[in-house]
């Protein structure tokens, strides 16, 4: 069953892509962005593995998110309430869901750090590897997870680095 | 280190930041209102920021720094007393965000909208 989740996809991207040109520049923007297959060889390496651990959360999530909603429906509440119930608590939705957080996290870090390695041609907002690429058709509950963040877990420290 | 001592540099920090954070935001709003029209620029600037400036990463970073921290001192606290009695230990998010109103009002006001903590677990299972 897939994730039972109540935002946006669309809108989602849309936020996540957007939201991190109103920042410091992480990369060159380019639209549309670079694809996959004209990035990098470590970009690509990376994406590979961010996809198969992003696929390890994604089931830790899925199990977890379906139980909390079941625990709502059994104590009585409708569809619609328990899903609100979840969601009272989970402002993210499954990507509340700690492993996931981690993923993101270390992945937008790996990227920026792979970045600094790189001539700044080459180099890619963490953005596009974490969720432009995921868009290709093949990560659909990837993408549906993801965009439910209301804005990526990610921190900026006072002397401009990641975090 | 205790309690008071984390909340101390925290409320420092918090403060410094949010009062950046706004700065940013307003120069948002204004590039997102060439005709003065505020109320237009909210929703267009709302659409990439829902939560509003609270959302900032330099809000994510001091959160995290002291959510780590304060994750870090109660293991310390469980450690010294053998592990087998919590009483005292504050959880990080019942410190740094439920008791926020009673040190600050406007601090805890502005971090309201902050639902979404951007706390990971690794694959080792701590925190990250």
């Amino acid at each position: 069953m897939p994730f039972q989740t109540v935002h946006d996809v669309q809108r989602g991207i849309a936020r996540l892509m957007n939201a991190p040109r109103d920042l410091p520049p992480t990369a060159p923007y380019a639209d549309p962005p670079v694809a996959l297959a004209q990035a990098s060889t470590g970009h690509q390496e990376l994406f590979a593995e961010y996809t198969e651990i992003l696929e390890q959360a994604l089931e830790l999530a899925e199990d977890w998110w379906a139980r909390l909603i079941q625990a709502c429906l059994d104590r009585g509440l409708d569809a619609d309430g328990a899903l609100e119930a979840v969601y009272s608590r989970r402002a993210a939705g499954p990507a509340s869901r700690p492993e996931v957080v981690w993923t993101i996290r270390t992945h937008w870090l790996a990227c920026i750090e792979l970045n600094a390695t790189l001539p700044e041609a080459q180099r890619i907002p963490p953005e596009v590897l974490l969720l432009h690429w995921l868009c290709d058709g093949s990560h659909d509950e990837g993408v549906q997870v993801l965009t439910g963040m209301p804005h990526w877990p990610i921190g900026l420290a006072a002397d401009g680095s990641w975090v | 280190m205790s309690y008071a001592d984390i909340m101390d540099r925290y409320l420092a920090e918090l403060a410094e930041a949010r009062d950046e954070v706004w700065v940013w935001w307003e120069r948002l709003l204004q590039d997102a209102s060439p005709t003065g029209d505020l109320a237009e620029a909210e929703k267009a600037v709302r659409a990439r920021w829902p939560l509003g400036p609270v959302s900032h990463p330099r809000i994510v970073a001091v959160f995290r720094q002291y959510f780590l921290e304060t994750e870090a001192y109660n293991e310390s606290k469980l450690a010294s007393a053998g592990g087998a009695d919590d009483e005292g230990v504050i959880q990080p998010t019942g410190l740094l965000l439920d008791s926020l109103e009673t040190y600050d009002d406007e601090l805890s006001a502005f971090m309201q909208g902050y639902v979404f903590t951007s706390i990971g677990t690794d694959p080792d299972g701590n925190i990250a």
